[in-house]
C-alpha cells in the first residue's frame, strides 16, 4: 500500500486507455468506408444470428492482414436475401467481397470492423471470373471434350446416381425409371452427395471416386438435384469439381435443374437436361427408339420375305402359261396339226422325201399318210 | 417322294421348261414332261405358301411379345 501511494508514476486504467483509443478512432473515422478483402471464416451463429467473419487479404496465398469483423443479425439477414437473390449465393467463405465497414472499437472486445452492407455485383462478377477461369483452365488441359466425347451405351441400362435420396428431384427421376419397369429393367444404385453449396464440391467428388472403383458395373453417372431452386449451384463452376467430371471414365449426364446460366459442370459432361424428369425421358427415350427401330426391321423382314415369295410365284405362274402355250395338246385343239416321219417332227418341206409315210397328230386322234408330191416355197 | 428343296425342284423346272421350249422333243415325252412340269409348280407353290405363313407366324409372335405393353 505504501509503495502505491509513493509510486510517482501517473498511470491509466485499461478501460481508459481503450476507453481513448476508442475516442481517438471515432473522431478520425467519422464515416463509413468501402473494404476488399477476402471473407476467410463467416462464423455465423445461427442461434442470435449474429456473425463474426475473419477478414484477411492474401498476397500469393500469404495472409498480409487480418481482422475481426462482424455483422448484426439484422444487417446479416438483410444482406444475405440481398446477395442470393442477385448472385443466386448466399454469403459464404472463400469469396472476396467489397464490403461497406465502419470501424468499432470495444474496450471489451477489440477492434473489428462492422459491415453494413455487401456489394452483390462485386461478388457476381468474382463468381464469373472463377467461371471462366474453370473454362480457360480445363480447355488448356485438352479436358474440354473429353467426356463429351465418351461414347453413350447404346442402351444405359445401369445408372450410378449421384444425388439425395429425399430429394425432390431423385424421386421424380425414380418414378419415372420405375414406371417402364415391367418393360424395361434399369439398374439404378444411389451414390449420396450433397449437391449444392461449398461443401459439394468434395462430396461430389468423393462419390464420383467410389464410383470410378465399381466403374465396371455401370454405362453412364447421372447428377441429379432438383428442387433446391437456383441458390448455391456456384460450386458445379469450382475448378475441381469440373476437371473430375470432364475426365470422368463413364460419361456424366447431369439433370440439376435451374434456370440461369449453364454451369461448367454442365458444359463438360456428356449430355444435359434441365430437370431430373427430362434426364429420366432421355434414358426411356434410348429405349424406346430401339424398341421402335427393332419393330421396323421386323416390318421390313416380313416386307422382303413377301416380295421375294410374291415374286417366286410369278416366275411359277410365268412357267405355268409357257407350259400351257407348249402344250401339244393345246395346240391341236386350235386346229393344228403335228406331222412325224420316224418319231421326229417334221419342220420343214425339204426334209420329207417322197413316198415317206406322215404320222399326222389331231386333237382328237391320228391319220397316217404318204408324201405324193413336194412344193417348195422359193425363199422363205 | 424324294425330299428335294425348293431350289432343286425349281432349277429342275426351268430345266424342262428350256429343253421345252427348244423343240426337239418327242410328242410322248413331251406330255410326260409337261406332266412333271406342272406337278413341280403346284409342289413350289405348295412350298412358297408354307413359308409364307411361317413368316407370318413368326413375325406375329415377335409383335405379341413387344406389345405387352
Amino acid at each position: 500500500m505504501e509503495e502505491e501511494e509513493n509510486n510517482p508514476i501517473k498511470y491509466f486504467t485499461l478501460l481508459e486507455t481503450l476507453s481513448s483509443i476508442q475516442k481517438t478512432l471515432l473522431n478520425r473515422y467519422t464515416s463509413s468506408f468501402w473494404v476488399k478483402a477476402e471473407i476467410m471464416r463467416l462464423n455465423h451463429y445461427v442461434y442470435s444470428g449474429h456473425s463474426y467473419p475473419d477478414l484477411v487479404e492474401k498476397v500469393e496465398n500469404k495472409i498480409v492482414a487480418q481482422t475481426r469483423a462482424l455483422i448484426w443479425k439484422d444487417d446479416y439477414n438483410r444482406i444475405n436475401n440481398k446477395f442470393i437473390s442477385i448472385t443466386k449465393e448466399p454469403i459464404k467463405e472463400g469469396i472476396t467481397a467489397l464490403l461497406h465497414c465502419r470501424i468499432s472499437f470495444d474496450a471489451l472486445y477489440g477492434l473489428s470492423l462492422r459491415i453494413l452492407d455487401i456489394d452483390p455485383l462485386f461478388t457476381l462478377g468474382e463468381l464469373e471470373k472463377e467461371r471462366q477461369e474453370t473454362i480457360k483452365k480445363i480447355k488448356k488441359e485438352g479436358l474440354w471434350d473429353k467426356n463429351r466425347k465418351l461414347k453413350m451405351p447404346f442402351l444405359p441400362k445401369r445408372l450410378a446416381i449421384i444425388s439425395v435420396e429425399t430429394s425432390k428431384g431423385y424421386s421424380d427421376f425414380i418414378n419415372i425409371i420405375k414406371k417402364e419397369e415391367p418393360h424395361y429393367k434399369i439398374f439404378t444404385h444411389l451414390f449420396p452427395s450433397l449437391l449444392q453449396g461449398d461443401n459439394a464440391v468434395e462430396s461430389m467428388i468423393m462419390a464420383l471416386d467410389t464410383i470410378e472403383i465399381v466403374k465396371n458395373h455401370f454405362d453412364c453417372v447421372l447428377i441429379i438435384r432438383g428442387g433446391g431452386g437456383d441458390i448455391g449451384l456456384a460450386c458445379y463452376n469450382n475448378y475441381n469439381l469440373v476437371k473430375r467430371i470432364a475426365d470422368f471414365p463413364l460419361p456424366i449426364l447431369t439433370g440439376i435443374g435451374h434456370s440461369t446460366n449453364e454451369t461448367v459442370s454442365e458444359m463438360v459432361s456428356n449430355k444435359t437436361a434441365i430437370t431430373p424428369t427430362d434426364l429420366a425421358d432421355y434414358i426411356i427415350s434410348s429405349f424406346r427408339t430401339f424398341d421402335q427401330t427393332l419393330k421396323e426391321i421386323n416390318q421390313k423382314i416380313f416386307n422382303s420375305a413377301s416380295k421375294r415369295i410374291e415374286r417366286e410365284n410369278q416366275t411359277l405362274n410365268h412357267f405355268q402359261q409357257i407350259l400351257e402355250i407348249l402344250d401339244p395338246k393345246n395346240l391341236l385343239k386350235r386346229g393344228y396339226s403335228i406331222s412325224y416321219i420316224d418319231n421326229k417332227i417334221v419342220k420343214t418341206a425339204s426334209e420329207v422325201e417322197k413316198g415317206e409315210t406322215l404320222i399326222t397328230l389331231f386333237a382328237d386322234g391320228k391319220i397316217i399318210s404318204r408324201v405324193e408330191d413336194i412344193e417348195k416355197l422359193n425363199k422363205i | 417322294m424324294k425330299t428335294e428343296t425348293y431350289t432343286q425342284k425349281f432349277e429342275e423346272l426351268k430345266k424342262i421348261v428350256k429343253d421345252l421350249e427348244k423343240g426337239d422333243i418327242a410328242i410322248d415325252e413331251m406330255t410326260e414332261k409337261i406332266k412333271i412340269a406342272l406337278s413341280l409348280i403346284q409342289e413350289c407353290k405348295q412350298s412358297l405358301n408354307t413359308v409364307n405363313e411361317d413368316i407370318s407366324k413368326i413375325i406375329e409372335e415377335i409383335y405379341l411379345a413387344n406389345d405387352d405393353y
